[in-house]
């Protein structure tokens, strides 16, 4: 990797979002491939990842360093679409009816966004349903991620799935689940495919579930 | 030698003695005074313009040919009342939600059959003039009628809000003990009057007092106060006892739905009666001899003190389940004060902005003020209120309790040996700081906190992003200077803690401003309630982005705010009324289902460079 790119990896780990772009246009200047520029910052944002599950970094570092990440995909996005740039595949993510929490599904969101997912974010509070017609607004979809941040919703997640699990489409997507207070145990018992205990592991997970890794 | 006072208003001159109180030339003019605290110069209800000065009258004396004019006029108290917006009583009107009233209780004529409860009521309602007996007797009921009218216009809440004798409810016990106590003393008695009702009759006047609660997540501040005069005779806290079920209101309102109120709500109203008897015993009054309380809150601890539902507060809307101002029987609560004493409820916002809030609001008059000011509690949750002439939004945003100095490595709360300032000494390459008490450092409170980043950013040792430059920790004291031998640390993590606690704040006043479509630097005024605000610096708060940087020199601490409004929600029946408006006024905003919210967040996480 050129030192161009080993410049651009470390400050997307530190979060400088104001430097990012720059060093991306300057890695295209230089000639580096916008596919490159990409890759480097997936792995600059699987080491974050890794340091997050290793308790090394917190939340906050995680935030600043996908934002980072995005401002300098942004400079890359209309390249990237030029060139059909490989896509892992599209992921509808939200958090369940009754709970307002975010922060946790949004880092879910940008990390597995940054690993190469297009990912539709449906927000918080997200009636059962809406998960349903997302999926056929969006019949490629490969992977949903439903959160639950309070014990007290998590009979609104069970809900959820169950729905999911009775609709004809159930074959074609795999189901993620997490939040705070959910177990292994529990995704289990409710029937979805799977669940991880942080954000990163949850990228991890879903390039695991479509085949990627 | 004989001086000429000369009554304006009432067009009157009478001869004073050289010394004399102008009180006493009034009542022999047969010019009538309110004197509820007996002329001793502390209700302000007897105050005048003498030669367009204002005194009170029982404690001004002539001394010369003067001129004096009665009743200040309006404009005049609306100064007084913004000029002390936030101090004890001072200039506030003197309104009580209890007063005691002499009245005359007339025989029953031959020939008639008056029962003694209409003759008692009689008599009230000839002791009182009209104001009086609308609000002390009709107008607690009335105020809640106010409302149910406002809400309901066609239908008829006459039975409520009018002024008729017949709406005074009937206490037997009052009813049965009226007629011999007459008899006993000529008639001549003494009325106790509350929330529309007649609480106590007695031959001889009454010391009558009232008690203030703020109840937070944390604390329990209490006060008692004295209705006569308004004057605060006791204060006294403690933690509150919740604490054992968990720190945060979320966890608590989750114990509550698992096994059920009874057990939270118990111990909550065992320490605010434990509180009363406190105050009391230290001011030598006998319980019994307090009427009302009040209590303001945030809508969790409004809910678990009365052990309703909290089930809507933990789900999406986050509703509360009661928001509207309660009178309720204090014995209902298990609060042993006078045996038909009332518990006044403050009223909430929404599920994340109680009843606190409205007292904060009461107690520093926001919706009056002319230029945007915000007002900001910060807290385990941050509630603030951006407004001007009655156009009011609230959002609550979830701070957690970095600045109560939990989950920081080194945090503590503000107690002895916590170093609550601090400053980099680039000479020497250290830090100095104090700490509470004065005595050797044992952990850093939130001030400290703030010092600490808003010093580490200044001096270069760390970046905009919250990383440490060289090292992943900073050693603010060592152990050779600490209380137990460790050092005082600040790591990596704790900064991480204070970037979403400050993130959480920040985002919360742009996103206030953005709803009322102002930009963050026409806010001319910021308030911070609380106890944390009133310890920690406004200048390292607006230097690490926790307060927005435009807004340095604009913060001011204005102490426990919530308390204050629960205190005047008594002391002036006007806050009380006005409790009820204020927490309609304010429009509540939802931080959570915001797009711009997350987007906001992530912005505010890092430190202004």
């Amino acid at each position: 990797m050129s030192a161009m790119l080993d410049e651009l990896a470390a400050k997307v780990a530190a979060g400088k979002a104001k430097i990012v772009p720059g060093l991306v246009q300057e890695a295209l200047d230089a000639g580096e491939k916008p596919v490159d520029c990409l890759n480097t910052m997936i792995g600059a944002m699987d080491v974050v990842g890794e340091r997050f599950k290793n308790n090394e970094i917190f939340v906050p570092e995680m935030l600043i360093a996908a934002k980072a990440m995005k401002k300098g995909v942004e400079v890359l996005k209309p390249l990237l679409a030029e060139e059909g740039t490989t896509n892992a595949g599209k992921v509808i993510i939200g958090t369940v009816a009754g709970d307002l929490h975010d922060i946790g599904k949004n880092l879910v969101a940008m990390m597995i966004e940054s690993a190469g997912f297009e990912v539709i974010d449906l927000g918080v509070d997200v009636p059962h349903e809406r998960f349903v017609e997302a999926y056929k607004e969006n019949p490629d979809t490969k992977i949903m991620a439903l959160s639950a941040l309070l014990t007290t919703t998590m009979p609104a997640l069970r809900d959820a799935v169950a729905l999911l699990n009775a609709q004809d489409f159930r074959g074609n997507i795999k189901i993620m689940v997490g939040g705070a207070p959910i177990t292994a145990e529990f995704a289990k018992e409710i029937g979805a495919d799977a669940y991880t205990e942080d954000a990163a592991s949850a990228a991890a997970k879903a390039k695991e579930l479509v085949g990627l890794a | 030698m004989a001086f000429k006072v000369h009554f304006i208003r009432e067009g009157i001159t009478e001869n004073a003695a050289h010394g004399e109180l102008a009180a006493d030339v009034m009542r022999r003019a047969g010019i009538e005074l309110d004197e509820p605290c007996g002329g001793r110069g502390k209700c302000g209800k007897c105050a005048v313009l003498l030669n367009g000065e204002r005194v009170l009258a029982c404690q001004a004396r002539i001394e010369a040919d003067v001129e004096i004019e009665t009743y200040p006029p309006a404009n005049e108290n609306a100064q007084i009342l913004t000029d002390s917006a936030f101090s004890d009583a001072a200039g506030r009107e003197l309104r009580p939600v209890v007063v005691q009233k002499k009245i005359h209780m007339e025989k029953c004529p031959l020939g008639k059959s008056i029962s003694d409860w209409e003759r008692l009521v009689n008599a009230v309602y000839a002791a009182c003039d009209e104001d009086a007996v609308y609000t002390a007797c009709n107008g607690a009921a009335a105020y809640a009628g106010y409302e149910k009218d406002a809400a309901h216009p066609g239908k008829s809440v006459r039975g409520l809000t009018g002024r008729n004798k017949e709406s005074v409810p009937v206490n037997l016990r009052l009813a049965s003990k009226a007629g011999p106590l007459a008899t006993e003393h000529g008639g001549q008695l003494w009325a106790v009057l509350c929330a529309g009702e007649i609480l106590e009759i007695s031959g001889e006047q009454q010391d009558v007092y009232m008690a203030a609660f703020d109840i937070g997540t944390t604390t329990v501040a209490g006060f008692l106060l004295d209705a006569a005069d308004g004057r605060v005779c006791a204060e006294a806290s403690c933690l509150n006892p919740q604490v054992k079920y968990g720190g945060d209101v979320i966890s608590r309102a989750n114990e509550t739905l698992e096994h059920g109120g009874e057990a939270m709500a118990e111990c909550i109203r065992q320490a605010v009666d434990d509180l009363i008897g406190e105050m009391a015993e230290e001011s030598l009054v006998d319980r019994k001899q307090i009427y009302a309380v009040s209590i303001a809150g945030n809508t969790c601890m409004h809910h678990l003190f009365l052990n309703i539902n909290v089930d809507s507060l933990v789900h999406a809307p986050y509703a509360p389940t009661v928001s509207q101002k309660l009178i309720l029987p204090a014995a209902q609560v298990d609060l042993h004060i006078h045996q038909d004493g009332k518990l006044f409820m403050l009223p909430n916002i929404a599920g994340f902005v109680g009843a606190d809030t409205v007292a904060c609001l009461i107690a520093t008059d926001l919706a009056e003020q002319k230029d945007w000011t915000l007002l900001i509690d910060i807290g385990t949750n941050g509630e603030m209120v951006l407004g001007k002439d009655h156009r009011m939004v609230a959002c609550s945003t979830a701070a957690g309790p970095a600045f109560e100095g939990a989950g920081i490595s080194c945090g503590m709360r503000g107690a002895q040996g916590a170093i609550s300032k601090v400053a980099w000494n680039g000479e020497e390459q250290r830090w100095d700081y104090e700490t509470v008490g004065n005595t050797p450092p044992r952990g850093i409170c939130g001030s400290g906190l703030l010092d600490l980043a808003a010093q580490l950013l200044e001096s270069g040792q760390m970046d905009e992003t919250g990383a440490l430059e060289d090292d992943d920790q900073v050693v603010v004291a060592p152990g050779s200077d600490s209380a137990d031998g460790k050092d005082v640390t600040l790591l990596q993590k704790d900064i991480r803690q204070l970037q979403l606690a400050k993130s959480a704040i920040a985002s919360g006043v742009h996103l206030l401003a953005r709803k009322m479509e102002i930009e963050v630097d026409e806010i001319r005024q910021v308030w911070l309630a609380g106890a944390f605000g009133s310890f920690m610096s406004p200048e390292s708060a607006c230097r690490i982005g926790l307060i927005p940087q435009e807004l340095e020199g604009k913060v001011r601490a204005i102490g426990n705010a919530a308390g204050e409004g629960a205190k005047l929600a008594l002391r002036d029946r006007g806050c009380w009324e006005k409790a009820g408006a204020l927490a309609k006024e304010a429009d509540f905003l939802e931080l959570a289902t915001m797009r711009e919210f997350q987007d906001m967040f992530v912005d505010e996480l890092l430190f202004p460079e």
